[in-house]
């Protein structure tokens, strides 16, 4: 059994999600010090809710690697604001060091 | 419209609304009660298609039981759906886990069988095995192995969360 990574992780997750459904367009993995993943998704299918609200989940399909994943999933309307500064990711998700999955 | 009185519909909605919240705060971590946020996550939608049927009601109506919100919720997203068909497969997806959760609300789950699983209480399967939400429920324990439905039931709550603000913006109180 291999463990992956926490960057391959992350992209198994993206390309899963994208698998899932195709209006996932963009996922960015923001790298953290510990075994927490961050994964930023963005949808055009995905309904706006106006605000950013991550959520936390295991990752250990298959018991490849137990780790966490926190994920933002915004729309594309929350991801242009993003962009816009009009709303801002939390603290600890800086888009100058995340890498594109997709 | 009665001027200065609460309609049963905006009732409804900030019902719905205090149950998103907590629904929302128990989903930042759905590991913490994936069967709980299962619950709440479909006493949301269950508000949210009677908070849409009783928008311009503003007394409760004697036959007010529980409803299946279903027949109701399907229609309204049919109609979301008509004027957003690039959506479709999302919303196909997200109907698909409100039905799955409506129909194990118990008094429903009871009408189909009383071996079917349900959320909130436990039950009696086919084998005479007492099961409960937490271990038996089956999307339960998908949401603990697959993260594609966690993001799907993301995907619900974030649609129930812009669905009130609609909903919100066009029911007067």
């Amino acid at each position: 059994m291999v463990t992956l990574s926490l960057k391959d992780t992350a992209q198994a997750v993206a390309v899963s999600h994208h698998k899932m459904d195709e209006g996932t367009h963009t996922a960015k993995y923001f790298p953290s010090n510990d075994n927490l993943i961050k994964i930023l998704e963005v949808s055009s299918s995905v309904a706006t809710s106006g605000s950013i609200d991550p959520f936390l989940c295991d990752y250990d399909e298959h018991h490849a690697a137990p780790y966490r994943i926190e994920i933002i999933l915004l729309s594309d309307e929350e991801w242009k604001d993003v962009l816009d500064k009009k709303l801002r990711l939390p603290d600890d998700w800086d888009l100058q060091y995340a890498e594109d999955l997709l | 419209m009665s001027e200065g009185k609460l309609s049963v519909g905006k009732a409804f909605l900030l019902q719905a609304k205090e149950d998103l919240h907590a629904t929302e705060t128990l989903g930042h971590d759905i590991s913490l009660s994936p069967s709980t946020f299962c619950m709440l996550l479909q006493m949301v939608f269950e508000k949210l298609a009677k908070a849409y049927r009783h928008r311009h009601t503003y007394s409760i109506p004697a036959q007010l039981r529980h409803e299946i919100a279903g027949a109701h919720f399907n229609k309204t997203i049919d109609e979301i759906i008509r004027k957003n068909p690039q959506k479709h497969k999302y919303y196909k997806r997200i109907m698909g886990l409100i039905r799955t959760l409506e129909d194990a609300q118990p008094a429903i789950a009871k009408r189909k069988s009383v071996h079917e699983p349900q959320l909130e209480y436990p039950w009696e399967n086919e084998k005479h095995e007492i099961c409960y939400p937490a271990k038996d429920f089956p999307f339960v324990q998908r949401l603990l192995a697959h993260t594609d439905d966690i993001r799907t039931a993301w995907e619900a709550l974030k649609f129930a969360k812009a669905y009130i603000n609609e909903l919100d913006a066009s029911i007067r109180s």
